[in-house]
């Protein structure tokens, strides 16, 4: 019953981290920096009477990089977006008069690592193949009989639709011969021959498409999109570089637009300047994530404490780590036996040291409980009754942690440290003991208490403070599953305890 | 000076997680446990299973009480002040007498009316019982300890501690104070446990602070060889104490009146493991033969027939 209930907390909490951390990405280590890239594309208008629409591509929605934040500014111009069926998203500005220059942007940053699944469909396939009498086509007759012979030559050479595709990116980019210059017209760069290689691949029925996009490399003031070639294999969209003619993973690459055309364009004005910007920064993945918000659809799974106000975030940090301290206080008392006062007090006591450095937390310990015990002495001395008593030391207690305060501030002893998150009522209940132990079973078994408690509390803080397991225990908070699995497990331990390996051991000799 | 797991397995050595998860977590079901943990419901147990305990005087349950401890003791002088809950044989206090100024107390010291009522309201308001809970203080008539020890307890009272299980007396101890435990019988305290042969009532050797001894630390009086008085006596009232109280494993405490002879002074739900040092054997061994034999058929003296024969 118990196994079986430990077994489903652990694959519960392993499974759910496993798949957040794997599959969906969330980063493991605190401190991968992973690069965001601020994307900008800016377009500038001259002044025209009569009104302008601008479209320019912007970033597909369900690219391989997502937007964690995008931006479509414009000044009295409204603004429409539009998806393509080939993924291609367009934002289109319209006016209907431009009393000014002005300038439309889109600005975006991306986070560099693909959060959601990399397989999300790209793009559709092609709904028809397109046709070899291409009447809307810009380009002439002549280039369409160009493109065939070329296709006459290449068939012959070619292997298959690979190896075809191949060696039609390396003659058109090469420019070497007649053939090439004129179905390229003159142009240079990756983009026309992209599109002229999507041309003449379409003009035998195949289906084939420039897709254009800019490189993440470094930060680039003006980036140019370059383009590369997409091939419809019967199943999916492959993709080819024009530098080398070869297949590859355009996983560097951030796609902007697919097919022919410019990036932006305008109809009733000329363009005066496009401009693309891009800037590449590092930023932790814990705040990449945190930056991830506003997607209403995303999976519950999704969703981290990240998403919580920051104050409710920094308190969640502090709890998160308690079961951990807690199961070191376990482990020590149950696996070794060291003797505490009070169940979870060096926990407690643990967790106030998280807020100072060690040894300025040991220090106003020792301060707390040296001037608490010589009150309690006092006290005892006058007959008090119990409750009375025990509530007057508490009203000490903080008059301490006051008085502490003022010192330690004073003396600039560890800025920023809030003494009160001394567990005050723990401290009370502490010296209670500590002196009640103190009278009945002699100072040898209160300092052995006592020495117990601060050695499981600095135990306890030093291992709630690395910040591995602060990070893991705040983005995978399904790791407390099994902490409980593993806490259930030591409460059925029957085993010997450490020091008893030390009481008993003249019974060894014995048997 | 450390031994190894699996060398205390060999030898049947019971440690605390292992009393706790397999004994007491298993063996004696939480509702029943605050009757053993309270003295004054312990005696009404002991009443059922028709074993002798102290005389009750009274009871005192609030502090307006306090006033009539005159009455409620009928003119007797000489009492102890328990608080029911108390653990360890903590705020045990012991009158001997009066005189002028107040109360004069088995240690020689006089404590006046007042601070009398301030010491039982201390005990009222929880701080000897084991969770700092409200208590009672018992009236209790005073043990005249027998000096069935010879020379070995010479500074305070010694008690017997039995170890029953299933109602089958399991290995017995005594425990005698020392000039170092304060004339208290607490081992952690200093005191010294007395193994005793459960089958005959002769003790066998010494624990004190956790090391085996033969002679007394203080005296260097030997102790082995006691030979301890109506011991058959003793163990049948343990085994009796076993099937009121419902538990499984229990430890009885008793002691030796004058002229009462052994008197049951409380019970314990989660006896401590001393008792195999000064035995110079596991419990283990013993429980688990105990598991293995005892059925509920078996009649109380079976199961000290049993008990005694436990290697």
């Amino acid at each position: 019953m118990l196994r079986l209930l430990c077994a489903t907390l652990i694959a519960l909490g392993l499974g759910l981290f496993a798949y957040r951390a794997f599959v969906l990405d969330f980063p493991l280590t605190p401190d991968t920096n992973s690069p965001v890239w601020a994307f900008e594309i800016q377009a500038d208008l001259p002044q025209s009477d009569n009104g302008a629409r601008v479209s320019m591509y912007v970033p597909p929605e369900f690219g391989r990089y997502q937007p964690l934040r995008e931006q479509f500014l414009s000044e009295r111009m409204s603004l429409s977006i539009r998806s393509d069926p080939d993924g291609s998203r367009r934002a289109i500005w319209t006016t209907a008069e431009l009393e000014t220059a002005t300038s439309v942007y889109y600005r975006a940053t991306f986070f560099m690592k693909p959060v959601l699944s990399a397989d999300r469909p790209q793009t559709k396939p092609p709904r028809d193949l397109p046709s070899d009498f291409d009447l809307v086509s810009e380009r002439s007759l002549e280039q369409r009989t160009l493109a065939n012979r070329m296709m006459a030559d290449l068939e012959r050479q070619a292997y298959d639709d690979d190896t075809l595709t191949s060696l039609l990116i390396d003659r058109l980019r090469d420019g070497s011969d007649d053939l090439a210059r004129q179905l390229l017209d003159g142009r240079v760069g990756t983009t026309p021959v992209a599109e002229t290689a999507a041309y003449v691949l379409n003009q035998q029925g195949r289906a084939a498409r420039a897709v254009h996009g800019i490189p993440l490399r470094e930060t680039v003031r003006e980036a140019t999109p370059i383009a590369w070639l997409e091939l419809w294999t019967g199943s999916e969209w492959r993709t080819y570089d024009i530098a080398s003619g070869d297949p590859f993973n355009p996983e560097d690459r951030m796609t902007l637009w697919r097919g022919d055309g410019d990036i932006v364009s305008a109809e009733g004005a000329t363009l005066s300047g496009v401009r693309i910007a891009l800037t590449r920064r590092d930023v932790g993945a814990v705040q990449a994530l945190a930056q991830r918000q506003g997607d209403a659809e995303r999976p519950l799974a999704l969703a981290t404490l990240l998403d919580l106000p920051v104050n409710t975030q920094l308190v969640l940090q502090s709890l998160l780590v308690i079961p951990l301290g807690v199961l070191v206080l376990v482990f020590l008392r149950q696996f070794v036996g060291v003797p505490t006062f009070g169940t979870f007090m060096p926990v407690l006591i643990a967790l106030a040291f998280r807020s100072a450095t060690l040894t300025t937390g040991l220090i106003i310990l020792a301060i707390i409980l040296g001037v608490g015990m010589a009150f309690r002495l006092a006290f005892s001395k006058m007959n008090l009754l119990l409750v009375p008593r025990l509530a007057s030391m508490l009203t000490v207690i903080i008059m301490v942690m006051i008085g502490v305060s003022v010192g330690a501030d004073s003396y600039a002893l560890g800025t920023g440290f809030s003494v009160t998150l001394f567990p005050i009522v723990i401290l009370t209940m502490t010296i209670e003991r500590l002196s009640v132990t103190l009278e009945e079973s002699g100072a040898l078994d209160a300092s052995k208490e006592f020495v117990g408690s601060v050695v499981v509390a600095v135990l306890s803080y030093l291992v709630m403070a690395i910040p591995l397991l602060q990070h893991l225990f705040f983005l995978f908070p399904e790791l407390l599953l099994v902490i409980l699995a593993i806490l259930l497990m030591m409460g059925r331990y029957s085993g010997f305890r450490l020091s008893e390996l030390r009481r008993f051991h003249e019974l060894d000799m014995r048997g | 000076m450390l031994t190894t797991p699996w060398a205390l397995r060999r030898n049947g050595i019971l440690g605390i997680n292992g009393r706790n998860v397999n004994y007491v977590a298993d063996g004696n079901p939480t509702h029943l446990i605050p009757a053993v943990n309270d003295k004054i419901e312990t005696k009404e147990l002991a009443r059922k299973a028709g074993v002798p305990t102290p005389e009750l005087y009274g009871v005192i349950e609030i502090q307006a009480q306090v006033r009539h401890l005159d009455r409620i003791l009928e003119g007797r002088e000489s009492f102890v002040i328990k608080p029911a809950r108390g653990a360890q044989g903590d705020g045990i206090l012991v009158v001997d007498g009066r005189n002028r100024k107040g109360r004069k107390l088995a240690s020689g010291k006089v404590m006046s009316d007042r601070a009398l009522a301030h010491y039982i309201s201390n005990v009222l308001s929880g701080m000897y019982s084991l969770q700092g809970q409200q208590d009672r203080a018992m009236l209790e008539e005073v043990v005249r300890f027998a000096d069935v020890f010879d020379d070995v307890a010479e500074a305070g009272v010694p008690d017997l501690r039995i170890i029953v299980y299933r109602g089958v007396p399991t290995m017995a101890m005594a425990r005698v104070p020392t000039r170092e435990s304060d004339g208290k019988a607490n081992l952690h305290k200093g005191g010294i446990g007395l193994g005793i042969d459960i089958a005959t009532g002769v003790t066998i050797q010494g624990v004190y602070h956790n090391r085996i001894i033969h002679e007394h630390p203080e005296s260097g009086a030997p102790l082995s060889g006691i030979e301890l008085p109506e011991w058959d006596k003793i163990v049948e009232m343990s085994a009796r104490c076993s099937e009121p109280t419902g538990l499984d494993y229990l430890g009885v405490d008793i002691v030796f009146d004058q002229e009462r002879g052994p008197l049951l002074l409380e019970l314990n739900a989660r006896p401590g493991l001393s008792v195999q040092l000064s035995n110079g054997i596991g419990l283990e061994t013993r429980l688990s033969q105990i598991t293995d034999w005892v059925r509920p058929e078996h009649t109380l003296e079976e199961r000290i027939a049993f008990g005694k024969s436990l290697q």
